[in-house]
């Protein structure tokens, strides 16, 4: 008898350690990606029934649609559930999902992927826009609608055998929870877009076009049902069309026949790419590419959408409800990001200086000069003298958290090594004195590193490397040329 | 269905845990109705063939052992006559299903000489999964009762079963009536629960799926490039993709062996071992005492010894032998590659009988020590290399890709690729490529244990500590998991352009 407990109890735990393998892989695995799963994944960690504007479509929501200036602005809680190029099939579904949680105040679709031209995605598609929610007998039947090729049902339906070989991309963020996101439960959804290389010049106008295109089946069919499914729980919707300099004529089209729909079912749809100059788009500055707009843009398409809800639906006001604080904590690290994607797309010198010491108390900055780094065109020892720094007397410089903490002089003599850990990341700073066969004399060699990534950028000029202490992430690593009037150099 | 498949793994536990919850009597029935099933995964039609041959030996059995009775000596006329039916009317239905398409084209190939019309075929006939695995063993059974060695069966869903049992009727082993038939027989008497045969049997399963998810389908990346590369690569990919063929095939059929085992074993039948480190094999004659054990010895038993065997004239036994190869060779694919792959390994041993003086006298002549460990590795790596070389025939698509494939090994040399990274870009990059060693690595602990002390890797694990059994098999666990081969065709790069 006592045997027979023992290996009852010996497979009890080998399965349990099994299992809990398993468990740990799949964990590992699945996908995360915050242009598809995430935003589903954490739709789960947001407290029920506090969503009050529910942001379903495209990445033309989650890029577009900012929460933290939709909170700021008018104490709205919304929330992005969105997923890169969805199909309204998955859309609908997600809707379905959200509201089995939450009770929204309002449902905002962007009406992007109407314009979908296929009834089936590609595979690997489908598992972005649909492994992000639960199991549930919606779920599968999400999936039998969205996937094509019958024979990988079952590895869909299972997950792990999908996503399985994914051994060769894995990155530090798989192995932390939340992707490693300081946002942690405070994410809502919004992936910041700080693309801006993509200059245009004036917007696409298509107010011209009143010709009424055909969507597919499939497509209206699920626009409808999401309609439907709307009035059914008695949620008012909005739809959408978020701006965007790729718009053509043919899409219009499309949106005319939403707006047919629209108007027959007796919900509001607007197309916000009529409205570029009222929302006061910048072309040059304000769009990422011809899909989407940047967060710059972001805030002012935003903008422009909370004043309409506002003036058409009620939406109630959280600003100052314990219940909300989340949101507030989400604006508050939209804001500290921004702050540091702005300061690393800065490229004048005292703007630069200037911004990056507005933000001291947050970051720890490494500033050493390297090689002839006087002489750029540029008096850089005013610019380096008026934050303390004194080029005559040090190399080097580290500040934390506005203190000064460690210093080089400007004639190194001897060895040292600095190291501070912070968090996270560790700061070292390592000078030494070698020799060299060459010129046959000894010279210094210094190196900057945080966790690994040296602050080396310019040979010749003012190198500078910050981490956010606050978000755990090196925000910036930038070297002042010399040779080229102290232009920026980034890795 | 195949046992790497979702399918199996629920088929196989509700299997399992229905034939130990129903009443012993009627076990049998159950096993038989799900072998139907499991054999109709791959078409339903199939399992009329399968049953025509079993209804077929089923009756032939009967016979001879009825004509037998009746006439109370050796082997009447009846008797021969009977089994002579059976065997010809089971080949016969082999020789359609699998030669036939074969036969045709080779026939035409000799009209086309003499300037006639092509002949035609109007059918189109797949070959049945395993259809000569269990003709063969259904065979065998006939040609047991026949020689006496076992009584026939009366019971026919027990001999169905015996035919049909799913954990070997695909792939082997080949089972014999004396061993199979006689457990399903003994089904009542065996005990339901027996912990370390359930776990062992569990064990062989998990080792067998890594072989084959984690080496052979892997390593066989790089072997179909090198196969279908190989007019542009030299010496050394070309060894490598021999070599890795080699490799592959022993963990893709092993692997099949192994799982079957288990299986069996988990449901308390033993079934007879397969493979026994065939490349650690110091002869080509040690080496068919090692692989595929189970065709080996039913050619032997039931080929071999009848055409006479080694007890005849010293030409007589070399054509026996070829003979024998020959037809193992043929019994493989119907191919002229496969039967050359069986001439060749019928020609080493014909060859290396012949030679055994010379080799004697020369190995006196250098005073070259035969009973040492060097002497028996390099007795090893000579046999392991004339057997990858043999694999080149059985892997190739046609005689002239064969030959080709030999003929740029041997004048395409190239030892820059063993340095410059070459060796990486056949198929397998440096990351596939080190979890194909590592895993390579673990076949090779587990065939020096089974040839050191002749344990299987279960038995191995079984008399160690269970910690360090527990780990071996969790980590066993996590590599088939992660780094088998299995999912849908799935390309995560596609991931990259998928940012917005």
């Amino acid at each position: 008898m006592k045997k027979v407990l023992k290996r009852i109890l010996a497979v009890i735990v080998f399965a349990g350690i099994a299992l809990g393998t398993v468990y740990y892989l799949n964990w590992l695995f699945r996908l995360k990606s915050v242009d598809g799963t995430y935003p589903a994944q954490m739709l789960y960690r947001q407290e029920e029934n506090t969503i009050d504007v529910l942001c379903l479509g495209s990445s033309h929501t989650y890029s577009n649609i900012n929460p933290a200036v939709l909170w700021d602005e008018y104490g709205m809680a919304s929330y992005n559930l969105a997923g890169s190029n969805q199909p309204l099939w998955n859309t609908y579904y997600y809707f379905k999902e959200a509201l089995k949680y939450q009770s929204p105040e309002l449902v905002v679709l962007d009406v992007y992927r109407a314009v979908e031209s296929l009834d089936y995605q590609d595979d690997a598609r489908v598992a972005m826009n649909t492994f992000g929610l639960r199991y549930s007998e919606d779920w599968k039947e999400m999936l039998e609608v969205s996937l094509e090729d019958e024979d990988s049902y079952m590895d869909y339906l299972l997950r792990y055998p999908v996503y399985h070989n994914r051994y060769q991309e894995l990155k530090k963020q798989d192995f932390f929870p939340y992707n490693g996101d300081y946002n942690r439960d405070n994410y809502k959804g919004f992936n910041l877009n700080c693309i801006s290389t993509t200059y245009y010049e004036g917007f696409p106008d298509i107010s011209g076009v009143t010709d009424v295109g055909i969507m597919t089946e499939k497509t209206e069919e699920y626009l409808v049902k999401i309609i439907e499914l709307a009035k059914e729980r008695d949620i008012p919707l909005l739809l959408v069309s978020a701006p965007y300099m790729g718009v053509l004529p043919e899409d219009k089209m499309i949106y005319n026949r939403v707006e047919e729909i629209a108007e027959e079912y007796g919900v509001r749809f607007v197309d916000f790419n009529e409205y570029y100059r009222q929302i006061g788009f910048n072309p040059a500055t304000d769009f990422a590419e011809s899909s989407h707009l940047n967060y710059y843009g972001s805030e002012k398409y935003t903008s422009f959408l909370g004043k309409y809800i506002k003036n058409r639906y009620d939406v109630t006001d959280r600003r100052g409800d314990e219940k909300y604080t989340s949101w507030e904590a989400n604006s508050e690290f939209y804001r500290m990001h921004a702050a540091n994607v702005d300061l690393m797309k800065t490229e004048d010198l005292e703007e630069y200086f200037e911004k990056l010491f507005q933000n001291k108390e947050r970051y720890t900055i490494c500033i050493s000069t390297a090689g002839e780094y006087l002489g750029g065109g540029y008096n850089i020892r005013k610019l380096l003298g008026d934050y303390g720094m004194d080029v005559s007397e040090e190399s080097l410089w580290v500040f934390r958290g506005g203190e000064l903490v460690h210093t080089l002089p400007e004639e190194i003599t001897a060895d040292s090594f600095f190291y501070e850990d912070m968090g996270k990341s560790s700061l070292t700073v390592k000078s030494e004195i070698l020799y060299s066969d060459m010129i046959e004399d000894y010279y210094p060699k210094t190196g900057i590193y945080i966790e690994g990534v040296g602050c080396d950028a310019a040979n010749n000029g003012v190198n500078i490397i910050v981490y956010d202490n606050e978000l755990q992430t090196i925000v910036d690593n930038v070297g002042l040329d010399a040779a080229n009037e102290y232009s920026f150099l980034r890795y | 269905m195949l046992f790497n498949s979702i399918d199996f793994l629920v088929f196989f536990p509700v299997v399992v845990l229905i034939y130990w919850l129903i009443p012993k009597k009627l076990r049998y029935i159950w096993l038989l109705v799900a072998s139907y099933y499991f054999y109709m995964g791959w078409n339903a039609q199939y399992a009329l063939l399968i049953a025509t041959s079993t209804g077929i030996t089923y009756l032939c059995g009967l016979g001879i052992e009825w004509l037998g009775k009746k006439e109370k000596k050796s082997a009447t006329v009846g008797q021969k006559c009977v089994v002579a039916a059976g065997v010809l009317s089971n080949l016969g239905i082999l020789f359609f299903y699998k030669y036939f398409d074969f036969f045709l084209e080779n026939i035409n190939l000799a009209l086309e000489h003499f300037q006639v019309k092509p002949l035609t075929s109007s059918m189109e006939v797949l070959l049945p999964v395993g259809i000569s695995f269990y003709t063969f063993q259904a065979l065998g059974y006939m040609i047991d009762v026949y020689r006496g060695d076992i009584e026939a069966e009366k019971n026919p869903l027990k001999y169905a079963l015996f035919v049909s049992f799913f954990p070997q009727l695909v792939a082997g082993p080949i089972e014999r009536s004396k061993n199979l038939l006689e457990q399903i027989r003994d089904i009542p008497k065996t005990k339901t629960f027996v912990y370390h045969r359930i776990v062992n049997g569990l064990m062989l399963m998990l080792y067998g799926y890594f072989l084959k998810m984690v080496i052979a389908d892997r390593i066989s990346i790089m072997v179909d490039y090198v196969f279908a590369e190989y007019y542009n690569l030299g010496t050394f990919e070309l060894i490598a993709g021999a070599v890795g063929f080699a490799i592959q095939i022993y963990c893709d059929f092993g692997s099949y062996t192994y799982i079957a085992i288990g299986a069996a074993q988990v449901m308390g039948f033993t079934l007879m071992e397969n493979f026994n480190t065939p490349y650690f094999a110091t002869s080509i004659k040690d080496f068919w005492r090692r692989w595929h054990v189970s065709l080996s010895t039913w050619f032997r038993d039931y080929l071999y010894i009848p055409l006479g065997g080694n007890r005849c004239s010293k030409i007589r036994r070399y054509f026996n032998l070829m003979v024998t190869f020959l037809v193992s060779g043929l019994w493989h694919g119907a191919e002229w590659t496969y039967v050359i792959w069986g001439g060749i390994h019928g020609l080493y041993q014909v060859i290396g009988d012949l030679t055994a003086p010379l080799k004697k006298k020369i190995n006196e002549l250098f005073e070259v020590k035969t009973d040492c460990v060097s002497y028996k590795l390099g007795q090893m790596a000579v046999t392991f290399g004339l057997t990858a070389f043999a694999w080149i025939f059985f892997r190739a698509d046609s005689l002239q890709q064969a030959l080709l494939y030999i003929q740029r090994m041997a004048v395409r040399f190239n030892p820059w690729v063993l340095f410059n990274g070459g060796m990486y870009t056949i198929g397998l990059d440096r990351y596939e490529a080190n979890i194909l060693i590592a895993a390579v690595f673990v076949l090779l602990l587990a065939d020096i244990i089974r040839y050191r002390r002749g344990e299987r890797l279960d038995e191995f694990l079984q008399q160690q500590n269970f910690w360090f059994r527990w780990l071996v098999v969790i980590v066993m666990i996590v590599m088939v998991i992660v780094y088998g081969k299995y999912g849908p065709a799935y390309d995560a790069n596609q991931f990259i352009y998928f940012q917005f």
